[in-house]
């Protein structure tokens, strides 16, 4: 910051004895600065300006000595000013200097320059807040030049000081509706500046005047939002008068405010005041009490949900996710319950919401009390809010006679079951009425054995011995679901099962096996004389293969997979897997069956993936895709695929 | 929707001047009554409906815009960008989703934003524009989504932030992670203190933008304005001849003058979800410095923000640890944590869709509360990124005083705080 004696010199400088002061100031720079700036990255950037360097150096000089330049660049910088294309770069370089010797070259270059340069000029001004240039950019408030208006408006509300906000004002009062705007932001950025500097008597006129009726909507917002920052003690007043208002913008900013603001004796007097507002001031306070998250105001709250205003219940209901507490249970559960779709949902979110095991326990007691109906929805509730009570009520209610409260029962079990439930779900299956709680039942365990792996395990294989194939066939699925060696011997083993509609089941269950180690028995059932447990075989060992990640393991599988094909459809297969592989390898499976007539085409795409992106890596490499793409291009009879390969290799030239 | 008041008086917006005769063609549209005006089934009257602007309509801006013609209160009722191709498929997709012919296009942002018919607007623009076009956007009386990160220096975004404060606009930054559940969950544990005393959140920044640019390219003939506008893709960067490059988006996102790299690209997520679980939302580290590849903040708690790659779980993964747990989770939705119990068995879905994001943006329009990602909340998680890069750019260490938001002792440093705007474009 300049002293008051340095403002007033650089107001009166002239232009002539500029050039003077700023030698002066160098000489007048600690000796070691200087003498460190001659060898210094400096005087590498201060020498292309000095020099006959084009736009692109010098440029690349401002960019520098933004960063590093000291006052000894300012001349030079201050020279190019007035450049057409490089008074930009040196206001980017000039801007953040902290030299107070700126401001004056800035004073003298704004005389000197029209148009866009002289804008950008008195934006700097604005963002190095120089009081001095207060007198030389009011008049330009006046300017024709449409741009320079604003900028000179937010430079003066930049700046902040009483003169440039007083000019601002005037320029208001005289101003078109037009050019009013930019004035009007200015002075609000000069108050926004004062309260930050603890100036809220200062900004508080200014803002009193902008909140006038007549100002426009947003202007009159933003005052009135400073103003309770600019006199808190006289900001709750306010805002009540405001909430009990008619201006329903003005009445949303003053919830807004009461949100953000601190102070627990504020809540008490806000929330003693809810009764005597309008339903819309009323909904608008609500909101704000539950953004202050102060307990104080909950006895209010609680009131407001019995409003007969629906906006207002709304609103209270809400809140009561911040302000809430076990108390609130029993209200809230009969108001989940009832008809009104939009109360109902906001009270459900609300019980999910509320904070604290009190809350849990209140839930826990009012579904042991609740009709059938509301047994579930409670269940439900206890899931979301992963309360320890959950996972005992699931199980108390799972053999339910109502079919809701056994579905929600099943889907907390499916969440949070352990081992120790594992019978429990087997028997629900063994038992379940129908099928949708068959349906639950079974993805429960299948999701407890997911989880559990072979700690379930042993309970679910030795329920396989019972006598009825459906709830064998659903252990069945559970035992993959839980995969790992345990599992996969089960599986197995299940493949030499009496039952055929089992072991078909098994079989499916083996070719879905998402692991690799399920490989050999893949890879003996593809080369069995059976023809389901050959296609089942295979597809599972090619799937596997497809999935590898290992690349030499990936070629070994998909060249077993190929030996073992009887059918084009299942070369497709293996082909479209080899596409999946980006190596040379993959190029020598590929390119013999260029030669098929069944398959040409298939292993044609399959070559064009691999050949993409094989030639990326140049050299031989490069050599061999544009040649197997030419062969593709050669071989094939299906024209996407011979467009897709020119397409190819148009790329790689 | 109550009656409010008319943001019909734009003619008063300091850029109207020099486009009314444009926002008096705008203004003089038909006025013919559609069927989409009377609301459909499943959408609300016009009487209710948020009518939106989309500036910016590239492919993250069409994917945010989805998600806001998703919503039934929603009508997007005009696109702008200032290269036709992306401008003209965007009023596809618009179409297309309404099945008719009504979006309108331009080139320029300010007929857009002049348009009386328009409430609040999404930005998605490259980085360099996302501040200006804020205060812009809110300057036009409109509400805003603006996509991250907020802004290339931490001047810009303390100006975004000072502006909604004076004018009561809206603004949800699009760090839209806030709003996705295994983030929201993650950042529960460290908020409530599930995780005991938090020591270090570890925030991952993007991979390939680590290596600032600051190249000049050589000039290539300038497309019609009808094409490609220059001087509006450029904005408030200082002046440069035309080179397609530069708006190819693997060269401006590390480019010094358009974008902050790899830590504001990813860091604008991550280090924004670190502040929320440090419930720092209104304050900062104190200390910047660098440990080999990883950037530290660290709190004035002594907590800590180790800005890295290498973390788990897809795109965007953060960590939280602290002193009795920790907790790890990325776009894929997979969550870990230690002690596992924390977890309760809770499951999430992948991805990173804007959808939720928008709604909470929308339903705060109405009623006139701050967003989760207000303006003041993303400036100061952005400027954790810009300090870090401020940091690592100068290869020492950095003081910062978050209440001064000024680097102590560093003028070099604070120089880097901000950027001259290329006039007429002013902050």
């Amino acid at each position: 910051m300049k002293t008051p004696v340095e403002r007033s010199h650089f107001v009166k400088m002239k232009s002539a004895s500029l050039l003077a002061f700023i030698l002066l100031s160098i000489l007048l720079v600690p000796a070691g600065r200087v003498f460190a700036a001659e060898d210094s990255v400096e005087a590498k950037w201060l020498a292309v300006l000095q020099g006959g360097a084009g736009w692109q150096e010098k440029q690349q000089a401002c960019r520098e000595l933004r960063i590093v330049g000291t006052v000894q660049c300012l001349p030079e910088l201050a020279a190019l000013l007035t450049d057409e294309q490089l008074s930009g770069y040196a206001r980017f370089a000039l801007e953040a200097m902290p030299y107070p010797e700126v401001d004056a070259l800035l004073h003298d270059a704004l005389t000197r320059t029209t148009g866009a340069q002289q804008t950008g000029i008195v934006i700097t001004m604005g963002v190095r807040r120089d009081a001095s240039a207060v007198s030389i950019i009011v008049p330009l408030l006046d300017s024709a030049d449409a741009d320079l208006v604003p900028a000179a408006a937010g430079a003066l509300g930049r700046i902040a000081t009483p003169e440039s906000v007083d000019a601002l004002a005037q320029f208001r009062a005289r101003a078109s509706e037009a050019a009013r705007f930019p004035a009007e932001e200015g002075m609000l950025a000069a108050a926004q500046r004062w309260i930050a500097d603890k100036k809220g008597d200062q900004a508080a006129p200014v803002l009193e005047a902008l909140l006038a009726p007549g100002a426009p909507s947003d202007v009159r917002l933003g005052a009135f939002y400073l103003l309770a920052s600019a006199q808190p003690d006289k900001a709750p007043d306010r805002l009540l008068a405001t909430l009990a208002g008619d201006d329903a913008d003005l009445r949303d900013m003053a919830a807004r405010i009461i949100s953000e603001t601190k102070g627990a004796d504020l809540t008490a007097r806000y929330a003693a005041a809810l009764p005597t507002l309008s339903a819309n001031g009323q909904a608008a306070l609500v909101r704000a009490l539950a953004g202050r998250r102060d307990a104080a105001a909950h006895p209010a709250v609680v009131k407001a949900v019995e409003n007969a205003d629906k906006s207002v219940k709304l609103a209270a209901i809400k809140a009561l996710a911040t302000l809430g507490n076990a108390d609130d249970v029993a209200g809230l559960t009969i108001l989940m319950n009832g008809d009104d779709t939009d109360v109902a949902g906001t009270a459900r979110a609300t019980l999910a919401t509320i904070e604290g095991a009190p809350v849990d326990a209140a839930i826990t007691t009012a579904l042991a009390a609740a009709p059938a109906a509301v047994q579930a929805k409670l269940l439900d509730l206890l899931l979301d809010r992963r309360a320890e009570q959950a996972l005992p009520m699931a199980v108390q209610h799972v053999l339910s006679g109502d079919a809701p409260v056994r579905e929600a029962a099943l889907r907390t079990l499916a969440v949070l079951g352990t081992k120790d439930n594992t019978s429990l779900l087997i028997s629900a299956i063994d038992t379940s009425p129908d099928a949708a709680t068959r349906s639950a039942a079974e993805n429960a365990l299948g999701s407890l054995c997911a989880r559990c792996g072979d700690d379930a395990l042993p309970t679910v294989v030795n329920a396989m011995g019972c006598a009825r194939i459906d709830s064998r066939m659903a252990l069945l699925h559970a035992v993959g679901r839980a995969g790992g060696a345990q599992a996969l011997a089960c599986v197995v083993q299940s493949l030499k099962d009496n039952d055929e509609t089992f072991r078909n089941e098994a079989l499916r269950e083996l070719s879905d096996w998402p692991t690799a180690d399920a490989a050999p028995q893949l890879l003996e059932l593809a080369k069995s004389d059976q023809e389901n447990r050959h296609v089942l075989g295979l597809r599972g060992y090619i799937r596997l293969a497809r999935a590898s990640t290992d690349p030499g393991g990936k070629a070994v599988l998909l060249a077993t997979a190929m030996g073992l094909t009887k059918q084009p459809e299942e070369k497709w297969q293996v082909l479209a897997a080899w596409g999946t592989l980006k190596t040379a390898q993959s190029l020598d499976a590929l390119l013999p069956f260029l030669q098929d007539p069944q398959v040409k085409n298939e292993a044609g795409s399959a070559i064009i993936a691999v050949a993409a992106e094989l030639a990326k890596a140049g050299g031989d490499s490069k050599t061999r895709a544009v040649d197997a793409l030419k062969s593709v291009a050669a071989a094939c009879d299906n024209p996407a695929v011979v467009e897709n390969a020119n397409r190819a290799l148009a790329g790689i030239h | 929707m109550e009656q409010r008041s008319s943001n019909s008086s734009c003619t008063r917006r300091q850029f109207i001047r020099r486009s009314a005769a444009t926002v008096g063609i705008i203004a003089a549209g038909p006025n013919i009554i559609t069927s989409a005006a009377l609301g459909a089934v499943d959408r609300a009257p016009a009487s209710g409906r948020i009518n939106v602007g989309v500036i910016g309509t590239g492919g993250r801006g069409c994917d945010v815009m989805r998600a806001f013609m998703a919503q039934p209160d929603v009508q997007v009722r005009a696109v702008c960008d200032v290269i036709a191709e992306r401008r003209n498929a965007a009023k596809a997709q618009v179409d297309q989703g309404y099945g008719n012919q009504d979006c309108a296009t331009h080139i320029d942002m300010l007929e857009l934003l002049a348009r009386p018919d328009i409430d609040a607007v999404l930005i998605a623009t490259g980085d360099n524009w996302h501040s200006g076009v804020s205060i812009m956007a809110a300057r036009a009386g409109k509400d805003m989504y603006c996509e991250k990160p907020m802004s290339v220096t931490i001047a810009e975004s303390r100006a975004v932030s000072n502006t909604m404060q004076r004018l009561g606009r809206v603004f949800q930054c699009g760090t839209q992670r806030r709003s996705i559940g295994n983030f929201r969950f993650a950042a529960h544990l460290a908020r409530s203190g599930m995780l005991g005393r938090l020591t270090e959140l570890h925030a991952e920044e993007a991979g390939g933008l680590q290596n600032f640019n600051g190249e000049t390219l050589p000039a290539e003939p300038e497309p019609a304005r009808e094409v490609v506008d220059w001087n509006r893709w450029l904005g408030p960067a200082q002046w440069r001849p035309y080179n397609a490059k530069y708006w190819t988006r693997g060269f401006w996102s590390n480019h010094t003058d358009f974008s902050g790299a790899s830590i504001t690209e990813w860091g604008s997520h991550t280090v924004d979800l670190c502040q929320w679980a440090a419930s720092a939302d209104d304050t900062g580290p104190t200390e910047f410095y660098t440990e080999g590849k990883r950037h530290i903040a660290r709190y004035a708690n002594g907590m800590k923000i180790v800005i890295r790659t290498g973390l788990r779980f897809g795109s965007c993964p953060v960590r939280f640890e602290g002193e009795e747990g920790w907790v790890e989770t990325g776009d894929s939705g997979l969550i870990d944590a230690y002690p596992k119990s924390l977890l309760q068995n809770r499951g999430f879905e992948g991805g990173y869709p804007p959808d939720n994001h928008v709604r909470a943006f929308l339903d705060c329009v109405k009623t006139r509360q701050q967003t989760i990602s207000n303006a003041e909340v993303a400036h100061r998680s952005i400027s954790v990124c810009h300090v870090a890069n401020i940091s690592k750019r100068l290869g020492r260490p950095v003081i910062w005083d978050p209440v001064k938001e000024e680097c102590l002792g560093d003028d070099e440093a604070n120089r880097m705080r901000s950027r001259a705007y290329r006039a007429p474009w002013y902050l």
